[in-house]
């Protein structure tokens, strides 16, 4: 099987620097301090016991698990893909027998599963010791690791489409800030959706954006309405999952003729 | 690479910074589609932290000591900062990273200026300019509601705030390059800078009265946003120009470390 | 198309349409920004191109020729936009997947080894991708660690590699799945002598050994005198000249040089016909026609003339041939 070997190497190419793996033990405490000291302001001084919905814990826990989710789905495939189109490196990507959206799925993969072993599972501990959050159980971080690894594949996939449009575009650096503002806005990374307004908050969680983050985040947190709404939930972002891997497959053969490869 | 004029050095750096800003300018154009796209997602991007602090607020009563125009003036001030230094050293890191990542870095010492100048002058990002433009719109919508309770005085003193602001930037920016000239892959280095640094972007009321103190004096972390909005609020407190001399001795530290770090650069192979 | 082919190309042709900008400066970029322009250029014209198995051949041009660019299209990465194509009995583009499979490429300024790590981790990868058996795999290493040395150098990260190294690396991962088709980029770029001989001895090994053709682009003429009999150039998009070495020679060098050394220095206006007099007048070429039965009469006629201490007859420096050819209007 070629796919685990392909993550095997990518791995070995993580450990060759360790140090990398250890800054981000480092990078979490920063967060949870300032989140605790910038929460604990704010409900103190607003007097109230939760906000929109959200207690103290759970505020510093949903910025805790904003971080979480980037470490389960972060990966460079936009750049990676668009660097080498510019770069003509592309060209060996088309000599190699293996298709490059399961090369590029593997080194995405093989960065994942360091993150989760060397920053999820440490963060995980790190909160729990310093806030510990009542609503945490073994279900809801089930559902939690479930509707993040189905985000994993979305947006992996969708950074695939914006690598490929560098055929189009040749830079894809602002469709790449693009894809993170509307993440961040209608994904709910910047602020909880539910502080939107009622209305726009019910279009935004049946967008695909609330997938990556809202979904993931709710269940984390507790605040699912059951498995229901798990299993559904998770079958509408599988169908978002196909909707992006059909315009991957549509977009692929048109985008590779476009590419131009200049020079030796 | 011959020198441009033969002027003293600060206005040799502010030369080469205008000269090197035209020839990214110039490069960044030839790809029309993502330049004008990147204009408008950084003007778009610029009002989401207001946009974010405005939704956190009106469901909760804010920070202590700020009511809702203060914290707007807050806002703006951060954005204004942010995007100036921003425009002035947004593009040092990957500049940097580059010429380590490809072992180029010998280059910069061939030219006929300091290296540090040189990174430091590459560091033009356009992409500021949106910031700033929301951050300025911003001050002024916050200075007609509220006016500036400080009055000239405060501008004044908002005025040296943000140039000590921009000089810790490129304190920050020197401490990153020495760092990435010793380990030529920094990794998460800048992560873990911007996470520091994010402590400054907030009323400094939130943090316990301990590390009220040292943010706003020994460490400079007040000076990044705190400061400079107080100014236009209200008399400045002599603690605030502690904060100012560590700006100062933190540049110097930094500077100090790089040319420790440049004479023992190691070139890459053949 | 004849199967006899590895690779049979009729009227291929590839353009691009390309940003142009007249001037430089900021001015012209600003102009260039609102008002862009764009020129059709003419990559590879009309090229038809066979090549036989088991044939090592050269393709050379001068920069900009478009070499590289009918390289990409016979390896499948680039879609031609008029002409056909068939290598190894497919049309690479259609069936990338299972084309790629049979081919390998070396591009002398890419690399395609994982740059931190080993490059028997790379050779493990690509027994993967290319699914080679254990057997081959190991019969494959063998043969190449012993023709290349490459004991010591296969567990050592590929970024503390010599560029000689990492390039004897690059052509064991392009071969080690047994093509039967190989592109080989400027493989000798950058190298030392020695480090190109060995390169070279290598491309001839195997050939002989595994019946692999080659298609060599190459700025070396080194290469192309002691590797390939059949020589492709290829100019401004079009195929110039596609024949034998001796051919070209005879075509373009018709010519031999003759060079003589004088046994004390002439003057220069008494020596008649000369290609070149050196300063000192101690020597001298002529230019004789390449296809003469003997060169006798000519060398009796000189030393009758001259006092002649050596003679030298040689042909025309293949650089010179080359250089004729790529400055040849069309």
């Amino acid at each position: 099987m070629i796919f685990p070997t392909m993550v095997l190497m990518g791995l070995k190419r993580i450990f060759r620097y360790p140090w990398g793996l250890l800054m981000s033990l480092v990078i979490d405490p920063f967060i949870l301090i300032l989140n605790i000291f910038l929460f604990k302001t704010l409900f103190s001084y607003s007097g109230k016991a939760d906000i929109a919905g959200y207690s103290l814990e759970a505020m510093v826990w949903y910025y805790a698990c904003v971080q979480f989710i980037w470490y389960w789905i972060w990966n460079f495939t936009d750049r990676n893909v668009g660097q080498r189109i510019i770069s003509g490196d592309f060209t060996l990507d088309l000599i190699r027998p293996v298709s490059l959206f399961t090369f590029e799925l593997s080194r995405a993969v093989s960065l994942r599963l360091s993150g989760i072993v060397f920053e999820f599972i440490p963060s995980i501990i790190l909160y729990s010791i310093f806030v510990p959050y009542p609503l945490m159980t073994f279900t809801t971080i089930f559902q939690f690791c479930i509707s993040a690894g189905i985000a994993f594949f979305m947006f992996y996939a969708m950074n695939f489409l914006i690598g490929l449009l560098g055929n189009y575009l040749q830079n894809t650096d602002a469709l790449q800030a693009v894809k993170h503002i509307i993440i961040a806005t209608l994904g709910g990374s910047l602020i909880p959706l539910e502080f939107f307004p009622d209305a726009l908050t019910n279009v935004l969680i049946r967008l695909p954006f609330a997938s990556l983050f809202h979904w993931p985040l709710r269940f984390f947190l507790g605040m699912g309405n059951g498995w229901g709404e798990f299993l559904t939930q998770s079958v509408t972002s599988l169908c978002w999952l196909g909707v992006f891997l059909l315009i991957n497959v549509l977009l692929w053969k048109r985008a590779v003729r476009r590419f131009a490869g200049f020079g030796g | 690479m011959k020198k441009l004029h033969n002027l003293s050095l600060p206005a040799e750096a502010v030369s080469l910074f205008f000269f090197n800003s035209k020839m990214l300018l110039m490069r960044m154009m030839q790809y029309r589609f993502n330049f004008i796209m990147g204009l408008l997602v950084a003007f778009g991007f610029s009002a989401l932290g207001p946009l974010a602090q405005f939704m956190l607020y009106s469901n909760s009563n804010g920070y202590p000591g700020w009511n809702w125009d203060q914290i707007l003036l807050f806002q703006a001030v951060l954005l204004l900062v942010n995007g100036l230094t921003d425009i002035l050293f947004g593009s040092v890191r990957g500049t940097i990273d580059t010429l380590m990542e490809r072992g180029e870095f010998d280059r910069m010492l061939l030219r006929p200026y300091p290296p540090l100048m040189m990174l430091l002058t590459s560091g033009f990002k356009p992409y500021g300019l949106g910031t700033v433009v929301v951050g300025t719109a911003g001050m002024l919508w916050s200075v007609i509601r509220i006016g500036v309770p400080a009055g000239l005085t405060g501008f004044v003193f908002f005025f040296i705030f943000l140039l000590a602001r921009i000089l810790l930037q490129a304190g920050v920016h020197i401490l990153y390059c020495f760092f990435t000239v010793r380990w030529i892959y920094p990794m998460r280095l800048g992560e873990i800078t911007d996470k520091i640094l994010a402590y400054g972007n907030y009323p400094m009321e939130i943090y316990p009265i301990v590390l009220r103190t040292l943010f706003t004096t020994a460490l400079p972390f007040a000076i990044a946003c705190y400061w400079p909005a107080k100014a236009l609020l209200g008399p400045v407190s002599w603690t605030a120009f502690t904060a100012l001399g560590g700006t100062i001795l933190f540049v110097l530290v930094t500077v100090l470390l790089w040319k420790h770090q440049l004479k023992s650069y190691v070139s890459g192979g053949g | 198309m004849n199967t006899n082919y590895v690779v049979e190309t009729k009227g291929l042709g590839k353009s691009f349409k390309v940003a142009s900008r007249s001037g430089a400066g900021f001015g012209a970029a600003l102009k260039a920004f609102f008002k862009p322009e764009y020129k059709t250029v003419e990559a590879v014209v009309n090229v038809n191109f066979k090549l036989p198995e088991g044939e090592i051949r050269a393709l050379i041009g001068p920069n900009g020729a478009g070499k590289s660019t009918l390289i990409k299209i016979l390896c499948g990465v680039l879609h031609p936009t008029s002409g056909e194509l068939n290598c190894l009995g497919v049309e690479p583009w259609k069936e990338r997947l299972d084309y790629v499979r049979k081919i390998g490429a070396v591009f002398g300024q890419k690399t395609q080894l994982m740059w931190d790590l080993p490059a028997s981790d790379s050779f493990l990868l690509n027994k993967k991708i290319y699914k080679i058996s254990e057997d081959t795999y190991k019969r494959s290493l063998e043969y190449f660690k012993d023709k290349f040395a490459l004991s010591d150098v296969l567990e050592r990260p590929v970024r503390s590699l010599s560029l000689g190294e990492r390039m004897k690396c690059e052509l064991v991962a392009a071969l080690l799945h047994e093509p039967a088709l190989v592109f080989l980029d400027e493989p000798t770029i950058g190298m030392d002598i020695l480090a190109k001989e060995t390169v070279r001895r290598f491309v001839h090994d195997v050939n002989k050994d595994k019946k692999v053709s080659f298609i060599l682009t190459t700025h070396d003429l080194g290469d192309v005198e002691n590797l390939c009999k059949r020589i492709t150039v290829i100019n401004s998009g079009n195929i110039v000249f596609d024949k034998n070495m001796d051919d070209l020679r005879f075509a373009y060098g018709g010519s031999k040089l003759l060079s003589v050394r004088f046994t004390q220095p002439m003057d220069v206006k008494k020596i008649k016909d000369a290609l070149e007099v050196s300063e000192d007048g101690m020597s001298a070429v002529w230019e004789l026609p390449g296809h003469m039965d003997s060169y006798g009469s000519v060398i009796a006629k000189l030393t009758n003339e001259y006092p002649v201490a050596d003679i030298t007859i040689k042909n025309p420096e293949i650089e010179t041939i080359i250089h004729d050819l790529y400055t040849a209007k069309k």
